[in-house]
């Protein structure tokens, strides 16, 4: 059985007496089965379980997972050769400086999966070895959630209160993640930003598998039948795949990359009114154009290039409805409008995206016989907006999308969208909703930047930005210090120090559960 | 078989109503019609007939209209908000509904035209809308938004139209929030009055749908 030896020799307890080691006392706690190890620290992946089912499923030893610690005491002696008597000795686990601290509330839930915070800090009560040299101890430590605590393992000898300690136990926990790539789409060829940033800031190790592909969709959008399509693909693709994972499968994360997440705007109506239509006779009969802006109060983009099509007449017939000229009780369609209503691509954009058209040009010329003033009615599709991403709540699914506004997002971009839907993968932010399923501070007055809606659906993060501006939601214009904020931006990765401190304390163990082919429905963090 | 809902303050329903009234009446004198579609309760203002199982099928949160969409107002000049939503509504204690994921599904059908203003005083005319329901025996208030766009990827920085190229420019538009998804009501039986404000009272603009009245009935499994 291996272990690692304490560090150092025996040390006098502060407070202690002087004794010079001159009789057989401890030589070493050890920490049993003690791999992985990163630099001087044993990892303990404390939200992966322990027992036979799981064995051989994880490069982790079985006493590395779990909450559970077993140490070995060696003396220098065995008792037979040192010939004075049994040994006595206690043992304790001291805690290191900046352990995360648990609420009362916190240390008084049953959860079942962990102790909230070691109960044995104090010295035990007397162990003895009365043959050999060791003695192991079981059961007796246990560690906390939290990535990044530090414990330490202590033994003292009972007569000369000699105090050895053993290397320390870095908490971690582990999640694995499966890439689903839909084909033909730019998704992030790495994460490591993502991986470095749970992995190094909050001791949350992130294994990534091979990537796997599935069947591209162009679009997905509010609609039922998109959404489960997009779901049936990405399980078919996952359980191809499945058997890689077998029992620590709760642990698994999927990633899903998809082309555009675009919600669309149907039946948009826009009136322009009063227009000047010229009669049949004047100069202008031939063509005389109104552009009409797509608006409604926010700029409109119309739904162009969104979905796959094969010809121009599909891409014109995705966004346009109906365009008519009204005056008085006549309303009159306009004719050829495919060559009549075109759509005016946004000088703006850099480089000139042919697709991302604001406003339509409207030919009112040869509608009416002698020059009228009416109104242009324009019914088409809009985008209402390009989401970044989808965390699918109660399953591990979580949906990043790779182009928006007529261009492809950065790695980085995606990175950060992976990011945040990881955050409300774990439960973030806290809410003071004490049913929560995560073991995370419930108390407001520990997390003031906590906010909902706002404008923005879900629980969020607002340090940095403070409370919106008048009228009660943001606006998209803010730079926030989390990224947890309700709108993430490409360079905006880190956590807050309050939704830090809850990523780092929160309890995985209970994983998440495979989602569902049907589960579209489930909640939506964004 | 059609249930009618009763909707108040909306007079751009009652031509609508007029003209469906009169085709049941024709119907129902050749007995197309059973008994029951004939109780009409008109004494609280107009009546827009859709079936509460129609409103079952209505998938809540997409921006377009749908079948139990209002009707748009014949009068041009119309500005302002008009909305349908189920009479009644059950729910089963402690289940939540799969495609919503709350305790049940009310659809507020949605549609509005209004007059697009420079500058803009809301992100866009849905986000700067407050959903409201008053629970009529406690009269306690509840408030939410129509619409969620926080998952929004921000565009990139645009030109924005002017003040001349929005002269004259209104927009209508449909939208189908699921009510228990934005406007957090407790898990009881209740009755509620449900309207759309747009501003703020005493201010310009300020425009206030049509209230409509929901009763939440809790069922046996």
């Amino acid at each position: 059985m291996g272990g690692t030896p304490g560090t150092g020799s025996p040390t006098r307890e502060a407070g202690g007496r002087v004794q010079p080691c001159a009789h057989n006392c401890i030589l070493s706690v050890w920490i049993l089965n003690p791999y992985p190890q990163q630099g001087a620290e044993v990892q303990q992946f404390v939200n992966l379980p322990q027992g036979e089912a799981y064995q051989g499923h994880s490069d982790e030893h079985e006493d590395r997972r779990g909450h559970r610690i077993r140490v070995r005491i060696i003396l220098r002696q065995t008792i037979e050769e040192a010939r004075q008597g049994n040994f006595r000795f206690q043992v304790r686990m001291v805690p290191g400086g900046s352990n995360a601290l648990y609420t009362g509330q916190e240390k008084n839930r049953a959860h079942g999966h962990y102790l909230a915070q070691p109960d044995n800090e104090d010295w035990s009560d007397p162990l003895t070895i009365s043959s050999g040299n060791s003695r192991v101890i079981e059961d007796h430590f246990s560690v906390t959630a939290a990535g990044g605590d530090m414990f330490t393992i202590q033994a003292r000898c009972v007569e000369y209160r000699h105090v050895v300690s053993s290397i320390p136990i870095r908490v971690w926990r582990r999640i694995w993640v499966q890439e689903v790539k839909m084909t033909n789409v730019g998704a992030a060829r790495d994460i490591i930003v993502f991986r470095n940033k749970f992995q190094n800031g909050h001791h949350l190790a992130i294994r990534q598998e091979r990537a796997v592909t599935m069947t591209r969709m162009a679009n997905i959008g509010d609609g039922r039948l998109e959404k489960e399509q997009f779901l049936r693909n990405t399980r078919r693709a996952y359980d191809g795949v499945r058997s890689r994972f077998r029992t620590r499968e709760r642990y698994v994360v999927v990633i899903a990359y998809t082309d555009q997440l675009a919600v669309k705007q149907a039946g948009f109506t826009v009136i322009k009114d009063p227009v000047a239509a010229p009669g049949f006779n004047t100069s202008e009969a031939m063509g005389h154009f109104i552009d009409v802006p797509i608006t409604d109060g926010t700029e409109r983009y119309l739904w162009k290039g969104i979905d796959d099509a094969a010809t121009d007449e599909e891409r014109f017939q995705s966004w346009f409805v109906s365009a008519h000229f009204v005056t008085g009780s006549r309303r009159i369609a306009i004719p050829n409008s495919q060559q009549n209503c075109q759509p005016v691509p946004d000088p703006s954009f850099t480089p000139v995206r042919p697709d991302a058209c604001k406003k339509v040009r409207v030919n009112v010329a040869r509608l009416v016989p002698r020059d009228t003033t009416g109104r242009i009615e324009l019914v088409v599709n809009v985008v209402n907006r390009f989401r970044g991403g989808i965390s699918y709540g109660g399953g591990n699914l979580i949906c990043v999308c790779t182009r928006s506004w007529w261009r492809s997002e950065t790695q980085l971009a995606q990175n950060a969208v992976l990011i945040h839907e990881m955050g409300h993968k774990i439960g973030m932010v806290p809410d003071g909703n004490p049913s929560r399923t995560c073991d995370l501070e419930h108390t407001n007055a520990l997390f003031p930047n906590q906010y909902r809606r706002r404008g923005h659906r879900g629980s969020h993060c607002c340090a940095g930005v403070g409370p919106p501006a008048a009228g009660g939601e943001y606006d998209g214009s803010e730079a926030p210090d989390c990224v947890m904020f309700g709108s993430s931006r490409q360079n905006v990765q880190d956590f807050c120090p309050h939704c830090t401190r809850a990523v780092n304390k929160v309890d995985l163990s209970d994983g998440w559960g495979l989602f569902s082919p049907s589960g579209w429905s489930l909640l939506q963090f964004f | 078989m059609a249930r009618y809902t009763q909707n108040h303050t909306n007079p751009y329903l009652k031509g609508t109503v007029r003209l469906l009234l009169s085709l049941m009446w024709l119907m129902g004198s050749v007995g197309c019609l059973s008994p029951k579609t004939e109780v009409i309760d008109m004494t609280k203002g107009d009546v827009m007939i859709i079936d509460d199982k129609v409103y079952e099928d209505i998938e809540t949160g997409i921006l377009g209209p749908t079948p139990c969409s209002p009707q748009k107002p014949e009068d041009p000049s119309f500005r302002g908000i008009l909305i349908n939503a189920p009479q009644r509504v059950t729910f089963i204690q402690g289940r939540l509904v799969p495609e919503t994921n709350t305790f049940a599904k009310i659809p507020i059908c949605g549609y509005y035209h209004l007059n697009v203003i420079y500058p803009p005083k809301y992100p866009s005319i849905p986000e700067g809308m407050r959903m409201v329901a008053v629970n009529t025996e406690t009269q306690e208030k509840y408030v939410g938004p129509v619409i969620d766009c926080s998952d929004a990827v921000p565009p990139p920085k645009t030109i924005p139209f002017t003040k001349e190229e929005l002269e004259g420019i209104s927009v209508a538009a449909y939208f189908n929030p699921n009510l228990l998804e934005f406007v957090p009501l407790p898990e009881v039986p209740g009755v509620y009055e449900v309207y759309i404000e747009l501003g703020e009272k005493g201010e310009d603009p300020y425009f206030r749908s049509n209230t409509v009245t929901i009763v939440i009935v809790a069922v046996e499994r």
